[in-house]
Formats: structure tokens, C-alpha cells, sequence
């Protein structure tokens, strides 16, 4: 693995900090209180490169590297967390699912819109009753003509009502089990789609979290995505790509937090000396940076592996643990050296502790990362 | 229209800067990242801009280290179109740095040349002045609006000033310094930087131009670090007797009344 840096590399994170210090950090807060990402800063990454991170040049990407990528998220994230997942989703989910799956015809119709932020993308696999296990996805499909009938709900769909292309996926027969599942590119305004409960979450209140229901929805069947049969295989297959993303977020976070506390850490004086001067604050600052770099680490890693055209399931699962995990100790212990004040909202920690908590859950929970390291590590 | 911009590599406004303690009169360079002078990339915008609407050529200029490099990568991913590093390892004197560009500069037919008003960490803002002296030019600094007028024979600037703004008009070819408020500089996009970065540079060797200079007018003695501030003092009581306090001590101790 290398560990430094291309002048290329150096340059395009920079410019990804200098965005989010500049323009995502001073309004994160409130859009965390209103509930409203800053639709201004999401044009400006458009025209930026940064919807069309991963996609190759000749494809008419930004073609960055899986580390560059990682590296950007985490300043992202360590600005607003918010903006992050909108991104994270965008580029690591749908354009993935658009690079590899979709045809031409998708491509030529869609994908110039997604590269450049112009058209956001949600990726929809959950439902209420599926949610790790989501070969008991229950949307039903049901070919008529030309079309697809869709009828049922999902939930927990990042993006909701942002975006205007939804990666759906659904069942044609759901005693198939798996072998029956498909994929489809569902647009904004499709008759019978419509966009259903907004949540209210814990953290990451900028990014819009909503229902999808489908009540006899007609979806030509040229927006099938890959074969019936096909769709929890590419709803598996970009998931490492995914959790690079989410490690990265989660690193961010953890990273924004650190550094909240430690500066607090050297104003705040109790007892007539700084905080930072009492050996039990001190390493836990201590504990806190090195997790965080253990985590950077095993995420650079995981992106690297990527990078070389290999699958990297277990180092993607590793990182996506770890940095989750490191997420939660980390925000925990920086609100703590804040005391009181860390409980209140005009401190940024508050926000950071909400905002890391969904990184152990979403994009498979820190127990579904255990069964996959595990069983990857079992398996010869 | 072409339009030079001269760029400065300058440590990040947040770097925590040491002094070397081997070499009072450099600062430790081991820890510290580096960028471009900020008051620079308002020059860069502005060329850009100008370049843009008067259909001009961009060149950037910096003269320094190997490493300085980066700060002509950034002006081209921004958008300039061609680069020119004079390699230097001198430390930095700002009447060297302007007779260097002075004779690089000289039989390039540039109509307007732009610089930051100064560069942050020296502050010494004579490069400009010393340039346009140099090569015969007029020079405005320290602007906030550059307008081509005079079908682009002159350009016309506007200055802070207290309570008010002075308009200054100058024949062209002119060195302006640009200040903060001129413009926003853009971010580079992606694909831009990785232009930028397989773009060839010109580059000359310092020595090749250094026929004729009579040495530095300055050196640096030794930089020292600024007192830590001294801690604030609370002054006890009711409202009354601080207030007392408080006024005696502003008039005996702060005198600043």
C-alpha cells in the first residue's frame, strides 16, 4: 500500500477541505436545526467533480481513486456529516449500479445528469420488514405489457424526496427468495410513485430520510436494471464501495469531534489550570487520535484494495466496523470533556454525537460487519 | 490582452509557525503546510476574469524553491494557461525577487501584470512597486476594482481609503496589487487539477538572469516569537469599585487614557 500522495491527490483533497471549511461548515449547523441541506453548496460540488467522484474520466467522471475518494469524505464529513451521505449514497451506491449494470440506453439517458449533481440518486433496498436480511425484500413487481406494475413501500431511504432517480429494488415473486429479486431505475414522477413519510432522526437532520410508496406504479420495463432475478446480486456487489464511504463519514465525524475537544480541552480552565492538564483528559485525547488513525488506516486500505481491481469485502467490513465504532467512543468521550456544555446544541459536539450514531447501522449494522469478517476469516 | 500574475509559495494562515533554532533567521519548514499567498489568488481571479470577457492570455510567474512548484499547479488548475517557475533557493528579499522578474518579465509584452498586495508571511509588499520600477511601468496597489478601459489602453482602479474610495487612473501596461474584496477566488474543479498537474511548466534557473544585480538591499537579522500574552486580570467588587478600579488602571497601567 502506498502511503503518500500524488500532487493530483494532494491538490483535489485540499480543495474538497477548502469546500467544506468554507462553505459546508458555517451553515452545517443550521441545517441540522431546520432540517434543510443548503441546495447552493450541492450545485457547487456539481460543477465541482465531486457527483462523479469514482466514475472514470472516459466515462465522463471525475475519475478519482477509491483513496482520493476516501480522503474527500472524510472532509466532508467532518464539516457536515449531512452533505456527506448524500454524496456518499450518490457516488458509491447508484454510480456504481449505473457502471455496471445499467446499459447503454440508461446511460445515454441518465448518467450525464447524475455525473454532474444535476440529478441526485437514492438507492432503495430497505423495507420495513427487511432490513439486514434483505433477501425478505416484498415490493412486488408484476410484468404488464411494456411496464412493471410496482406496488408496496420502502423506508429509510436516504435522498428521499432530493432526489429524481431511485435505485428500487423489488421481487417479481417472492417465493423465489433471492432468484426472484430485481432492480430498477424508478424516475421522479413516474405515475403511481410517490414520496411518503419524511423521518425525524437523531442525527443527520439535513439529509432528507424518507418513505417511497408505490401504489400500481408503472415503470417501463426498459428501466429494468440488469435480469430479474438479479437484484439483491448488485445490491451485494457495490456494498464495499459503500462502506468505504461510511468509514470515511464516520472518520470525519470522529475527526471534527477530536478537535472540538481538544481545544476546549486548552481554553476551558477548572481548578486554575486547563483541562488538557489533568492526565485523565489528556489520554483520553490520547485514545481518541489514535483510533481515529487506526481507522483512516484500515479505511486508506480497503480503498487501495479497490483501487488494484481486487474486491475488497473483508478490509471494506473491517474499516466500516472500526471506524463506526471508533465514531461512537470518539464523539462520546468529546462531549464528556465538554461537560455541560457538551450537552448543549450551540456546541458542535452535540451534533457530532447524534450524527455518528447511524454509522454502526446503516449500510449493514457493526453485527452484520462481524458475519461477514467472520465468515471470511472462517471460510478456509 | 496578456496578463501576468506573479504567485508567492507562503505556510498556511494556520500554520503553528517555529522558528529554526539552529538558524534564528528561518523559520522550521519540517511541520508546516504550504499554499498559495491568498492576496496572490485574488490576482490569479482577477486575471482570469479579465481574461475572460477581453479574450486575454494568462501567465503565472513565481520565483522560489523546487517546491514552489505547487503554487504555479494551483493557478493552472484554476485556469491560467501557461507557467513560469524561476528557480531560487535565496532566502526570501524582495528586491532580488523583483529584478528577477524584472528581466523575465521584460521582453514578454505583458499589458498588465497583477500580484497580492503583499505576501503574508514577510508582509513586506515591495515586490510590486520594486517591479514596476524596474521595468518603467505605472503601478496602483492595493486595489479593489480593475476595470479595462480605453479600449484597453488604460485601466482604471479603485482603492479603500478612509471613509471613501479613491479612483485611480493608470496608462497600460501597469502592475496592480490586489487586496481582499477585489473578488472570490474560484476552487479549482477535478478534472481541472489533473490538467493542471500534466501541464509542462517553463522553468529557468535563477543564475541565468542574476547578471547585473548588485546584491541584496536587505537580510533578515533573526525572527523572534511575540510575548505570550499576558493573562487577563479580574477585577473584584461591586460595579462601583471596579469601575473606579477599572479607569485607574486604563489611565496608570493599560495608559491608553
Amino acid at each position: 500500500m502506498e502511503f503518500s500522495l500524488t500532487s493530483d491527490q494532494e491538490m483535489i483533497i485540499k480543495t474538497a477541505r477548502d469546500f467544506a471549511q468554507k462553505k459546508l461548515k458555517p451553515v452545517a449547523a443550521h441545517c441540522d436545526e431546520t432540517g434543510n441541506i443548503n441546495k447552493g453548496n450541492l450545485k457547487e460540488l456539481g460543477r465541482l467533480g465531486f457527483f462523479s467522484m469514482v466514475v472514470p474520466e472516459e466515462e465522463g467522471g471525475a475519475g478519482m481513486d477509491y483513496v482520493t475518494y476516501a480522503h474527500c469524505m472524510i472532509e466532508f464529513s467532518k464539516a457536515c456529516a449531512s452533505t456527506a451521505v448524500i454524496l456518499s449514497v450518490h457516488n458509491s451506491l447508484c454510480l456504481d449500479i449505473m457502471r455496471h449494470f445499467a446499459n447503454d440506453t440508461h446511460k445515454k439517458k441518465y448518467l450525464d445528469d447524475m455525473l454532474t449533481g444535476k440529478k441526485i440518486a437514492a438507492f432503495s433496498l430497505t423495507e420495513p420488514n427487511a432490513g439486514s436480511d434483505a433477501t425478505e425484500i416484498s415490493l412486488n413487481a408484476k410484468l404488464d405489457g411494456d411496464h412493471y406494475i410496482l406496488n408496496g413501500t420502502k423506508c429509510f431511504v436516504t435522498n428521499g424526496d432530493l432526489a429524481d432517480i431511485y435505485f428500487v429494488f423489488g421481487t417479481v415473486n417472492k417465493e423465489l427468495g433471492s432468484k426472484g429479486t430485481v432492480c430498477f431505475l424508478v424516475e421522479k414522477g413516474t405515475p403511481g410513485f410517490s414520496i411518503g413519510k419524511h423521518e425525524k432522526k437523531m442525527g443527520l437532520k439535513a439529509s432528507p430520510t424518507t418513505e417511497l410508496i408505490f401504489e400500481n406504479a408503472k415503470v417501463p420495463v426498459a428501466n429494468l436494471i440488469g435480469e430479474e432475478g438479479r437484484g439483491i446480486k448488485i445490491a451485494l456487489s457495490i456494498l464495499e464501495g459503500g462502506r468505504i464511504g461510511i468509514a470515511a463519514q464516520a472518520i470525519g465525524i470522529a475527526e471534527a469531534a477530536y478537535e472540538a475537544a481538544k481545544s476546549y480541552s486548552k481554553e476551558r480552565v477548572q481548578f486554575k489550570k486547563p483541562l488538557c492538564a489533568n492526565q485523565a483528559i489528556a489520554f483520553k485525547l490520547a485514545d481518541m487520535l489514535t483510533r481515529i488513525e487506526a481507522a483512516k488506516y484500515l479505511t486508506y486500505r480497503a480503498a487501495w484494495v479497490k483501487d488494484q481491481g481486487k474486491k475488497p469485502t473483508l478490509e471494506a467490513s473491517m474499516a466500516k466496523l472500526f471506524a463506526s465504532e471508533t465514531a461512537q467512543f470518539v464523539t462520546y468521550e468529546a462531549v464528556q470533556i465538554h461537560g455541560g456544555y457538551g450537552y448543549i446544541v450551540e456546541y458542535p459536539v452535540e451534533r457530532y454525537f447524534r450524527d455518528a450514531r447511524v454509522t454502526t447501522i446503516y449500510e449493514g449494522t457493526s453485527e452484520i460487519q462481524r458475519i461477514v469478517i467472520s465468515n471470511n476469516l472462517l471460510k478456509n | 490582452m496578456k496578463i501576468c500574475v506573479i504567485v508567492k509559495r507562503v505556510p498556511d494562515t494556520e500554520a503553528n509557525i517555529k522558528i529554526r533554532t539552529d538558524k534564528p533567521d528561518r523559520i522550521d519548514e519540517s511541520e508546516i503546510s504550504f499554499i498559495i499567498n491568498p492576496y496572490d489568488e485574488f490576482a490569479v481571479e482577477e486575471a482570469l476574469k479579465i481574461a475572460d470577457e477581453k479574450d486575454g492570455e494568462t501567465t503565472v510567474i513565481t520565483v522560489g524553491s523546487k517546491e514552489s512548484e505547487a503554487v504555479l499547479r494551483h493557478a493552472l488548475a484554476m485556469g491560467i494557461e501557461n507557467a513560469v517557475h524561476v528557480t531560487d533557493n535565496e532566502e526570501s528579499d524582495p528586491f532580488r525577487t523583483a529584478f528577477l522578474l524584472g528581466k523575465v518579465i521584460n521582453d514578454k509584452g505583458f499589458d498588465l501584470i497583477l500580484c497580492g498586495k503583499a505576501a503574508i508571511d514577510d508582509d513586506t509588499a515591495g515586490v510590486g512597486s520594486m517591479l514596476a520600477e524596474n521595468l518603467g511601468l505605472a503601478q496602483v496597489l492595493v486595489v479593489t476594482k480593475v476595470e479595462i478601459a480605453g479600449d484597453g489602453k488604460k485601466v482604471v482602479c479603485h482603492r479603500d481609503i478612509e471613509g471613501g474610495t479613491m479612483v485611480v487612473e493608470a496608462p497600460l501596461p501597469a502592475v496592480i496589487s490586489c487586496q481582499k474584496g477585489l473578488n472570490e477566488p474560484r476552487l479549482p474543479t477535478i478534472i481541472d487539477i489533473k490538467r493542471a498537474n500534466k501541464k509542462a511548466l517553463e522553468t529557468f534557473d535563477s543564475k541565468s538572469y542574476l547578471e547585473g544585480f548588485s546584491g541584496p538591499r536587505v537580510k533578515i537579522g533573526k525572527f523572534t516569537s511575540p510575548p505570550p500574552r499576558p493573562v487577563g486580570k479580574v477585577l473584584k467588587g461591586d460595579s462601583g469599585t471596579a469601575a473606579k478600579e477599572l479607569a485607574k488602571l486604563l489611565r496608570e497601567e493599560a495608559k491608553v487614557i
